[in-house]
């Protein structure tokens, strides 16, 4: 675990701790929030806006608050156990719930991969690059500097671009909307029961909690050797993560809503089928050149979670298979865990490249993906959060385990309604 | 000694969860575990079976212990006791007790002899040669044709085995596991086998654990040992590691370790814990550590450590050699002795190596032999300064004096090395001084 600390190399560098603490466990909970508003978010969070105004703005402060208890979990057993996720869920339940776990985990993280290539075929095409050329030679790139050269080096810059999004926000803010009914649309819910709309319910929930990211969250703390005395400091980065993470999302919508579903005939909303069509939500700040602010904040953000995805999913698969792991490793030394990594990437590329893709349905349907996986995963994560063998003083008390198993229910109970809906929906004449 | 045998090796997660038959066959329960004694010294490196743990079925289900006398068969395909009478009080573990199935099953444990941290797909049980009817633990099966057997139902087991055999298993002897794995019972694992590896690899290994793993394994190392582990260490995780620790365990390692290396550490802390740390160290070392904390981290003076030979110019080799043997502390290598015109702090005058002080004869003065040109460092200089220094002079060690001449420390190479190496290179390159 420590180990990967060591990789990191951003380890203990400040002179306060409480500082130093805050910043490096704010490093998950910022990568995290960067992350989750990648392109697949975007996509998601555009086109609720687009298609429904202001109408789900609820639904994300209800997810803030699932976000949360979720993540907090995974934070505290990752401070508790000193074990990451996929480690802690393989010495709890055994090799048969792990292949579960596992098999979620990639399916789920195969899925959004394969969303980062799009959004560097997205990107190329908006700067009118060939994406044949761009999407094969960016997983050359990637693999590389992950295998032979210093990914964490570069995974810097990538975030910086990534931290385009906060445009959104800006584009908000200037697209002059009307910020009333938004706060009356983020508290007071609006229900409908069509495909199309518990699809993109899933789908934002699934976007907004994905499973990598507790995955990710849980890992981080371990990596940094925050221990349960340091609990509280890591509390603070995952609530701070969190509302930025919502924050960002609620904006992305407002920003699509006040350009795009406003100019919409009638008020009905409009589907976004294209790139071109998200990026108009970002016209207000900048202009004309909308689609290169779009483009870079999309290469930056795709780039960024097309490296650290494989590499974390592969790592976990075989920490819980008890397989060789780590890129100090050769590759004779560690065969499945490069296997893995490249099987990720080089799928994720390929897939992505095949013509006539309906790049923003793709984008919705893996995140829709996500929702469905993510029950599953909340189950193994709120029965150890809950077990008081594990987590002793720290397990989940009555209030926190009932909100925990609610948020389970809930999502779950989603997930199937939009599975039946999506595949009945049909007959019983409501798709 | 080996038990690992290929004739009437049990494998663990095979069998718990057979049924269990009293004396006249009549269906009791399902095995639930296999109890081993890992508290009596000598029976370690391969713990017996003291019991069996059965879970019975019925509305409430419960389990209970049936000590290893009152077994009549244990075998894959089930378990038979020697009598029908069970002690059906709930089965609570005692200290020492360890549950082979839900205590080593899918966790990781240390493989001593290949310096690795392994996870367990399965534990091999042994008939003890010993003891008639005895079984003990064997070995940890870490093979990947044990953990799909465990995936895999059970009726697909024997072909499945066919084509992925057991073959990787490490003889018990060479496991370490974690008590720390293992709450609410008191098990003695003194990690007597890790104490015994080198630290490099114990640091090695150490980065692959989690903070609760690795206070198990400093704890049980004496302080100096600790102190050489942490030393090999990344830097970077140095004090991560020391801050998991508690105060008086850290401040003891703190003792122990190289003063450089001991300030680069608290340097990179916040105020208050490097404060809590230097409190849990010995008041010398302490002060000697705050001497050094005082310097700005990329001068001289940051770099400089205070553990060197300093001698007076007026003894002879004979007493210069009693004094190092009479010595109750000495640095762990000696580049040089450093010549004083006066003790204790008088001003540097020269330099004698062991090997100068071995050929010399015994009434010689050193100041009759010493190396009276010292180049020297001063406080302030930075660190890429010294690094220069370094490579133009070819030295392993240079002398840090002051306006007065008098000497204040030493800067070793692998110190001064490392300000001119990547970050990522410093823990591939030995440490010299060590």
């Amino acid at each position: 675990m420590w180990a990967r600390l060591a990789r990191l190399g951003q380890g203990a560098r400040g002179r306060s701790r409480s500082w130093r603490l805050y910043l490096t466990a704010l490093g998950p909970g910022l990568v995290a929030a960067a992350a989750g508003n990648d392109v697949g978010g975007i996509a998601t969070y555009a086109s609720v806006g687009a298609k429904y105004g202001y109408d789900l703005i609820w639904m994300m402060v209800v997810t803030a608050f699932a976000l949360v208890a979720v993540q907090e979990q995974c934070a505290r057993l990752g401070a508790v156990t000193g074990k990451g996720l996929s480690d802690l869920i393989r010495e709890q339940f055994g090799p048969r719930w792990s292949v579960v776990a596992m098999t979620g985990f990639l399916i789920a993280n195969g899925g959004v991969t394969v969303t980062e290539f799009v959004g560097i075929a997205v990107a190329a095409d908006l700067f009118g690059v060939p994406r044949f050329l761009a999407v094969p030679a960016m997983a050359l790139l990637v693999w590389w500097l992950i295998v032979y050269g210093n990914y964490r080096r570069v995974e810097r810059l990538f975030l910086v671009l990534a931290l385009v999004s906060l445009a959104y926000p800006i584009s908000a803010v200037l697209g002059n909307p009307d910020w009333s009914e938004v706060l009356q649309h983020a508290v007071v819910p609006t229900v409908r029961m069509d495909p199309g709309y518990i699809l993109l319910f899933v789908a934002t929930v699934g976007t907004t909690i994905s499973p990598y990211m507790q995955m990710y969250q849980q890992d981080a703390v371990v990596d940094k050797g925050v221990t349960a005395e340091d609990l509280r400091y890591a509390r603070a980065d995952v609530l701070a993560g969190c509302v930025f993470s919502i924050l960002v999302a609620i904006c992305i919508m407002v920003a699509t809503a006040a350009t795009i579903f406003a100019s919409s005939p009638g008020g009905m909303g409009v589907e976004i089928a294209t790139a071109e069509d998200a990026a108009r939500a970002l016209a207000p700040i900048a202009g004309p050149y909308a689609s290169y602010l779009f483009g870079v904040g999309i290469f930056g953000a795709s780039m960024l979670a097309a490296g650290v995805l494989p590499l974390a999913t592969a790592a976990s698969v075989c920490e819980a298979f008890g397989f060789e792991r780590g890129v100090e490793l050769t590759l004779s030394e560690a065969p499945i865990f490069y296997g893995l990594l490249t099987v990720l990437i080089a799928g994720g590329a390929v897939i992505a490249l095949v013509p006539g893709l309906p790049v923003i349905r793709l984008l919705i349907v893996v995140q829709a993906v996500n929702g469905v996986i993510l029950p599953i995963l909340l189950v193994f994560i709120t029965r150890m959060a809950g077990n008081r063998q594990l987590m002793g003083r720290h397990a989940n008390g009555a209030v926190h385990g009932a909100l925990a198993w609610v948020v389970t229910v809930v999502i779950g109970s989603l997930a199937i309604l939009m599975l039946a809906t999506s595949l009945f929906g049909p007959w019983l004449g409501i798709g | 000694m080996s038990l690992v045998a290929p004739v009437h090796v049990l494998n663990v997660a095979q069998t718990v969860g057979a049924p269990v038959h009293g004396r006249a066959g009549e269906y009791i329960g399902r095995l639930h575990d296999v109890v081993a004694r890992v508290l009596e010294a000598g029976d370690e490196l391969f713990p017996p079976l003291t019991g069996l743990v059965i879970r019975m079925g019925g509305l409430r289900t419960h389990s209970v212990f049936v000590p290893w006398m009152s077994v009549r068969e244990f075998g894959p395909t089930g378990v038979t006791l020697a009598s029908s009478r069970l002690d059906l009080r709930p089965f609570t573990r005692r200290d020492g007790e360890l549950l082979v199935a839900g205590d080593v099953l899918d966790k990781q444990v240390v493989d001593v002899d290949g310096r690795r941290v392994v996870r367990v797909n399965d534990v091999q049980l042994a008939p003890d040669p010993r003891v008639p009817g005895g079984w003990r633990v064997a070995a940890a099966d870490i093979s990947v044709g044990s953990f799909l057997a465990r995936v895999v139902p059970r009726w697909m087991v024997p072909s499945l085995r066919s084509r992925f055999p057991a073959n990787v298993v490490i003889s018990w002897d060479q496991v370490e596991f974690f008590a720390s794995d293992v709450p609410g019972v008191k098990l003695r694992v003194d990690h007597a086998n890790l104490a015994r590896m080198h630290p490099a690899d114990l640091a090695e290994l150490i980065a692959e654990l989690g903070y609760r793993q690795t206070q198990e394994v400093l704890t049980a190392l004496d302080d100096e040992r600790a102190a050489d582990v942490v030393e090999w260490l990344p830097s970077e995780v140095q004090a991560a590691v020391l801050t998991s620790l508690d105060d008086e365990k850290a401040g003891d390692i703190l003792d122990e370790m190289e003063k450089d290396v001991a300030a680069d550490i608290l340097a990179d802390l916040p105020h208050e814990e490097a404060r809590d740390l230097l409190d849990a160290m010995e008041p010398e070392e302490a002060a000697d550590l705050s001497r050094l904390l005082a310097h700005a981290p990329n001068t001289a003076g940051g770099l400089m450590s205070t553990e060197y030979l300093a001698i007076g110019s007026t003894l002879t080799v004979a007493e210069t050699i009693k004094r190092l043997r009479d010595a109750d502390w000495l640095p762990d290598e000696i580049p040089y002795l450093y010549v004083l015109d006066g003790e204790p702090d008088g001003r540097l005058v020269g330099t004698v190596t062991l090997r100068d002080l071995v050929l010399a004869e015994p009434e010689t003065r050193l100041d009759t032999f010493m190396v009276r040109d010292v180049i020297t460092l001063t406080l302030d200089m930075s660190s890429d300064e010294v690094a220069d220094e370094f490579t133009h002079y070819d030295l392993v060690a240079m002398p840090v004096v002051g306006d007065d001449g008098r000497l204040l420390g030493i800067v070793t190479v692998d110190d001064a090395i490392d300000v001119l190496l990547p970050k990522e290179w410093r823990p591939r390159i030995p440490r010299i001084f060590h």
